[in-house]
């Protein structure tokens, strides 16, 4: 398959606790792909994992077990020159722009950074290569030789994705990239981000906790609930009619901005639940309003509905047989 | 598209560029600092010769003479004579070589291992880690003066054990704060993208990491300069330190202390000279600090 | 509306004195609580709004040399007329209580949460025994619906999630049983499912105490569901107050306008959004007449001048010159 796709993939974390070593199955044994020219979203609430997720696609980290593929090769199994390959053509954009720009270095340095780190060009390519990506976020060519503290979190968020474009990536992974920003200014960075998708023909992998947001951005959805995918298919099916109910308690407590809309609350939350001691079975039985026997005790795989997409759940997966 | 670039909130992005060594100018410059700073390495450097008097010429005839400007003194002793006569203001000369050799070496060396240390540390992390730990924990177990006097009992007093007692006293410092300073830095998110665009460590550890301890490092340096002068004057208090004939401010202090009472200038003259040495290198560190740091240098 | 409001504001001014000269950071903002009323103060981030909640309870960031102004009329007691100790006794806590946004900063982890909870009822006088201090805070952490109290007070807040801990430290918000409630994001750091918990929490309480809350947040989607009157504050100033209906179904300023068009929300299909241009203005030297004037897309000539209040009915006003020519 082309693109990138998630296999089988794990990544636990041994910590120290009270009680000694314990492990955090931060992502558990999932199965993603992601194709190209969509814009696959992540959603989830903190801790779930997606972050992680992001880290090992980039390769910032390694995982337990299973692979992150491109292009039909683990990247693990590739060699140095292959991975140096694969970076040419996965990018990312990151949530806080004041953390993801180094304060010592001008916006030209940071933007050509990436190019230097595969290519020898000379300064003359370097500069009209800088004033032309400067220019496809909205930057005027004299930002070249500021410095990142002399924007502000907008236009810092434009110069990431300037370097992120620096070059020619297929895919841009977005991990939260307008939650740090104002109000007035998440428009235009989203704008440019579908303007940039559509010119380039760009792959996005979109990490986001707000669903309005994913549901604005995104053509499929993979919603994670404690490291595992509980649901996922196309966005419009997903936000129409929600069918595992983790989803369905998600996307009733946003709330909208209309004074008639009252967001449902699931009282029996509790932001407790950690991938550091899952219950046992489904993950999210223990919140979960429609729980039966059958949770507590099997974990449900993720099974294809009618529609296409994919759940995990017992309410989805019929009667259990019949014994004989 | 309509996204204009308007004047963005509080920064000055519209401010026109200017050349680099413009851009430093000299407002704020710390003119006084810097100029006792050079006064005193001209002293260091010139010494005996530069010395209104011999620094160790006795002449007890002349012993206790006050500054100038008290009843009693002369301008032939412009800061007045110790115990013995000799010329206060030539012994604050002649010691301010040994002062500034101490400080030279013992920050620069101290300076040197515990980052590199820290940096290893911070870098790699895991084993490498945990060793580098362990020994500057136990290095700074250890009490510095027994450290000291355990030095002055097998080696000869002098020099070059204040040096080393003070490098192997001071090193830790270095390596623990630029060892948390690595940690931090290595989890920014530009060095994540750094390795997403593909950069090697190399690349990664000379851009993004070390200018970016280098504000820490030079604060750190610049605040041990008073902390050797003090601690080499406390080596040669205790008599560990420096041995006459050669002399250093901190032997100053030991030698006209028993003399406060009467010859209030005999300690208040070479303390007055280590107060202004490191005040001055710490306002001069902390312009240092704003000068490199691009978000301070445009204010 | 005939009885005198809880907390009156008018002409409010702040201004900070910093290096690079002074910024206005509250710039002449008049408002008004009743009892049992949530205000919703709606604005971006260096709009002024968390500055303009600080400046109620007269706490300035430290190392800044600021400057209040106005009056703050809190039962018709100007607060801003009150020593600095009459502040500190009768007034934080008693009367005005504040919720801040980050529940993992605003409580100490060094102490127990039943030490930090029975803190207030202590320092005000409620009590006069430890005993009585913890049975206190335990009937605190009940009315925040926190499960086994008695237990969890022995607790440090390490061991509190993050909806919790905001949960105590709304127990001790509301321990002196305040007149006034201020909640400045109080949700955003919190998960969606946890969010409309604690929201639905303050208006519990709000039902019980009559309190009055003014809601600081810059997510207009938070304020809809809960508030009872929206003031929506640009670089410095009030721009659009009315009834919650009225902001959404019939906002007038283009600032609103332009702000509910430009979020994306839920039920929206992929499309591109309206976004505003520009950045907000700087707020040492803003500019003379209207500040959002640069980003408006309905900008005249007159808007160089400051526009004037315009009452449109039922409390709803606007500062926009288009609302005025009408």
């Amino acid at each position: 398959m082309m693109g990138l796709e998630l296999r089988d993939l794990s990544k636990h974390f041994t910590v120290r606790s009270d009680r000694g070593k314990a492990t955090v199955r931060a992502v558990e044994r999932v199965n993603l792909g992601i194709p190209e020219g969509q814009t696959v979203a992540l959603v989830g609430e903190s801790g779930c994992g997606k972050t992680t997720i992001a880290k090992l696609v980039l390769k910032l980290e390694t995982p337990t077990s299973g692979a992150v593929t491109f292009d039909g090769k683990s990247l693990e199994e590739m060699s140095r020159k292959e991975i140096k390959d694969y970076r040419r053509q996965v990018q990312a954009v990151f949530q806080d722009p004041y953390a993801s720009l180094n304060p010592r270095l001008t916006v030209r340095r940071i933007i050509t950074e990436p190019i230097l780190a595969h290519y020898k060009r000379d300064r003359a390519t370097l500069n009209a290569r800088v004033a032309e990506l400067l220019e496809i976020v909205g930057l005027p060519p004299r930002a070249a030789d500021l410095y990142p503290h002399e924007f502000s979190g907008g236009q810092r968020q434009r110069i990431a994705i300037a370097r992120a474009l620096a070059l020619n990536p297929r895919i841009i992974i977005l991990d939260e990239p307008i939650s740090a920003l104002d109000v007035s200014i998440r428009a235009q960075v989203l704008n440019l981000l579908m303007d940039i998708q559509e010119k380039f023909g760009l792959t996005y992998l979109l990490i986001a906790h707000d669903l309005a947001l994913v549901e604005h951005l995104s053509t499929r959805v993979a919603v994670i609930y404690l490291g595992s995918v509980v649901e996922t298919g196309e966005s419009e099916q997903i936000f129409a009619a929600p069918k595992h109910p983790y989803t369905q308690a998600l996307l009733n407590a946003v709330p909208r901005p209309d004074p008639d809309y009252v967001p449902k609350a699931a009282e029996g939350f509790d932001d407790t639940g950690s991938a550091l001691e899952p219950p046992s079975g489904c993950k999210f039985h223990l919140r979960c309003p429609h729980a039966m026997a059958v949770c507590k005790t099997d974990n449900p795989p993720l099974i294809k509905l009618a529609d296409g997409r994919e759940a995990a759940c017992h309410l989805l997966s019929g009667p259990p047989p019949a014994q004989v | 598209m309509t996204v204009i670039l308007a004047p963005t909130p509080v920064t000055v992005a519209d401010a026109p560029q200017l050349p680099f060594l413009v851009r430093f100018r000299l407002k704020g410059t710390p003119w006084i600092p810097i100029l006792i700073l050079l006064l005193i390495i001209v002293a260091a450097m010139g010494g005996e010769s530069i010395a209104p008097h011999d620094p160790n010429g006795l002449d007890l005839g002349a012993a206790f003479r006050p500054p100038f400007w008290q009843a009693g003194g002369s301008y032939d002793y412009l800061l007045g004579t110790d115990n013995l006569g000799r010329d206060v203001l030539s012994r604050i000369i002649a010691g301010a070589r040994v002062s500034a050799i101490v400080v030279l070496y013992a920050i620069g060396f101290s300076g040197a291992i515990g980052t590199m240390l820290g940096i290893m540390a911070g870098y790699f992390g895991g084993i490498v880690d945990m060793i580098i730990v362990r020994i500057t924990e136990i290095m700074m177990a250890i009490p510095t003066l027994a450290l000291a006097l355990i030095f002055t009992a097998t080696m000869d007093p002098g020099l070059s054990t204040v040096i080393i007692v003070i490098v192997l006293t001071y090193w830790t410092w270095y390596a623990r704060i630029i060892r948390s300073e690595i940690l931090s830095l290595r989890e920014r998110d530009y060095v994540a993208f750094a390795k997403v665009a593909g950069c090697g460590p190399v690349t990664i550890f000379l851009r993004h990491l070390v200018p970016n301890i280098f504000n820490t490092l030079v604060v750190l340096m610049t605040l041990q300069v008073g902390q050797v002068i003090i601690f080499e004057a406390s080596l040669s208090f205790l008599g560990v330190g420096i041995q006459p004939p050669d002399t250093s401010w901190g032997l100053m202090l030991a030698d006209a202390r028993q003399y406060i009472t009467y010859a209030w200038w005999g300690i208040t003259m070479p303390g007055i000279a280590i107060i202004l040495t490191c005040l001055s290198s710490n306002l001069i560190g902390d312009w240092l600090r704003d000068l490199l740091d691009p978000k301070r240098r445009q204010l | 509306m005939t009885a005198a409001p809880l907390l009156q504001v008018e002409n409010l001014q702040m201004h900070l004195h910093l290096r690079r000269g002074v910024v206005k950071a509250v710039d002449g903002v008049s408002f008004e609580v009743h009892e049992g009323e949530t205000l919703g103060i709606v604005g971006e981030s260096g709009s002024g709004k968390t500055m303009t909640c600080l400046s109620i309870l007269r706490l300035l960031p430290i190392h800044s040399d600021g400057r209040l102004d106005g009056s703050v009329k809190l039962d018709g007691e100007d607060l801003l007329q009150l020593s600095e100790e009459d502040m500190a006794s009768r007034v934080r806590g008693p009367k005005v209580a504040m919720i801040s946004q980050d529940p993992m900063t605003s409580l100490n982890p060094v102490y127990t949460v039943g030490d930090q909870v029975s803190g207030p009822f202590l320092y005000h006088k409620l009590v006069r025994t430890v005993r009585e201090a913890m049975a206190a805070a335990a009937q605190g952490l009940r009315r925040v619906r926190i499960p086994s109290p008695e237990r969890r007070l022995k607790n440090y807040p390490h061991q509190f999630s993050g909806g919790m801990r905001q949960r105590v430290v709304t127990a001790m918000a509301i321990a002196c049983s305040p007149r006034l409630l201020i909640a400045d994001e109080p949700t955003t750091a919190l998960d969606v499912t946890i969010q409309v918990q604690i929201m639905n929490l303050l208006r519990s309480i709000q039902q019980d105490s009559k309190v009055g809350i003014i809601l600081v947040t810059h997510d207009l989607s938070i304020v809809a569901g809960l508030c009872h009157r929206i003031a929506v504050m640009y670089a410095g100033r009030i721009i659009e107050t009315g009834k919650v209906r009225d902001i959404y179904r019939n906002p007038q300023h283009p600032y609103t306008q332009a702000l509910l068009q430009a979020i994306p929300h839920l039920g929206q299909k992929r499309s591109r959004l309206a976004a505003i241009p520009g950045q907000p203005p700087n707020l040492i030297d803003p500019p003379k007449g209207c500040r959002f004037a640069q980003r408006c897309p309905k900008r005249m000539s007159v808007c160089d001048d400051y526009p004037p209040a315009t009452d449109l009915g039922d409390r709803h006003v606007v500062n926009c010159w288009l609302a005025a020519k009408q």
